[in-house]
């Protein structure tokens, strides 16, 4: 019975957090916001999102600015690129009709990463 | 002797391989090769410690049509994206960049919505549009706050049916004259230095790679009926997408008739009494037929 309720609300949050966005028939969507770590200048940053050996998209952005990009279901790869050096990479996975949501934090080592599917 | 050295110090900064594996990439050589050839990024010499497996193609600006990209001969390949997009040559079509600019008074809240019709869908925007749209703030000359973010312009990319542009207007013209027509329409409808330098150090190094193309400027009346764009505020609105088709083949198979009338000759509407302009140039180009 607790499960039960579990997977009620698992799946009614995933129904709040995607009607965030306009999402097409078996696509999902890729969001998050790009934020700076220590030593990382709030210079010109560029996201790049790959699938195996294909770059898919490439947007400029600023330092805690917010992204969006509509993806077909699969694996895929978030980079994001400083000016100045600093960088993040992830993968992570597109499943359709869902939301994903990855907070690009930038570090001159890569630190910090944190994913999480809505 | 001179040589060789040039050769060792190429490989020690990395640019010798840079080089050598860029052989697709239509990124000119000298200062604009393997990495950083955006012009924004002042320091062109500039490798993230972790490179990209990307990198040797132009770090902030690998072309558009070739590999790593999934674009192909005319356009883009439409199995990597979202959306049907339709099509009356069997072809949908693809946005690149519309990037937005809002110019008003400091100070000034706008709302600006991106409302896409049959056919016709968001791929990408930074910052997120969501469903909500943007909610702008003017903080000054290209200052837009969204959120907790700063920003020069919106951006956003879609994908959609190319059947409600029109094809009757545009130009032909060689690769060396392609960039100078494009800022020329821009001039005409009222872009400012900034805006069409944007536009230059961008689409400079994203075209296609052809002698000959076609230019099919599409303004408000067409693009309105792909993506209507609401405003909270009373704007004066200007937008411009040139769907821009490399030829090749001698102007033979092409998915669109050659223009018949010079783009000059387009109308293009009269700008509204407004203290809120709002200018938007985008580049689109057809998708391979699936």
């Amino acid at each position: 019975m607790r499960s039960l309720s579990f997977l009620v609300g698992f799946l009614i949050s995933i129904q709040i957090f995607s009607s965030d966005f306009h999402i097409q028939p078996k696509s999902g969507v890729l969001t998050g916001k790009v934020t700076l770590g220590e030593k990382c200048d709030p210079s010109d940053i560029q996201i790049f999102v790959s699938k195996v050996r294909s770059l898919i998209y490439q947007a400029s952005n600023m330092a805690n600015g917010s992204f969006e990009f509509h993806l077909l279901p699969g694996q895929y790869e978030l980079a994001v690129i400083s000016e100045k050096g600093c960088e993040f990479k992830e993968s992570f996975n597109i499943t359709a009709e869902k939301v994903t949501n990855l907070s690009a934090k930038l570090n001159s080592n890569n630190e910090s990463t944190k994913v999480s599917l809505r | 002797m001179k040589s060789l050295s040039l050769l060792f110090s190429l490989i020690f900064t990395g640019q010798i391989f840079a080089y050598s594996m860029c052989l697709e990439c239509n990124v000119p050589p000298g200062s604009h090769f393997g990495v950083g050839s955006s012009p924004r990024f002042g320091n062109h010499m500039f490798m993230p410690p972790r490179s990209p497996w990307w990198y040797p193609y132009g770090m902030y600006n690998y072309n558009y049509f070739g590999y790593p990209a999934p674009f192909r001969n005319w356009g883009i390949s439409p199995g990597y994206y979202p959306g049907t997009h339709g099509g009356h040559t069997g072809r949908g079509a693809f946005a690149g960049k519309p990037n937005m600019y809002v110019s008003a008074p400091q100070g000034t809240e706008i709302d600006i919505t991106l409302n896409f019709k049959d056919k016709s869908n968001l791929l990408a925007s930074v910052p997120a549009h969501g469903k909500k749209g943007w909610k702008v703030q003017v903080e000054g000359d290209y200052q837009l706050r969204v959120g907790e973010s700063e920003h020069t312009f919106l951006f956003y990319d879609y994908g959609f049916d190319p059947k409600d542009y029109q094809y009757e207007y545009g130009v032909c013209t060689n690769k060396k004259l392609l960039m100078q027509e494009l800022e020329e329409m821009l001039d005409q409808l009222g872009f400012s230095e900034y805006e069409k330098k944007d536009f230059r150090d961008y689409w400079s190094f994203k075209m296609p790679k052809s002698e000959q193309f076609c230019i099919y400027p599409q303004v408000k009346k067409e693009l309105d009926k792909i993506v209507e764009v609401s405003f909270s505020k009373n704007v004066n609105f200007t937008r411009v997408v040139f769907m821009i088709l490399p030829i090749s083949d001698n102007y033979k198979n092409l998915p669109v008739s050659k223009p018949k009338k010079s783009w000059k000759s387009l109308k293009i509407d009269s700008p509204k009494e407004s203290k809120i302009n709002v200018r938007e140039w985008g580049v689109a180009f057809f998708m391979e037929s699936k």
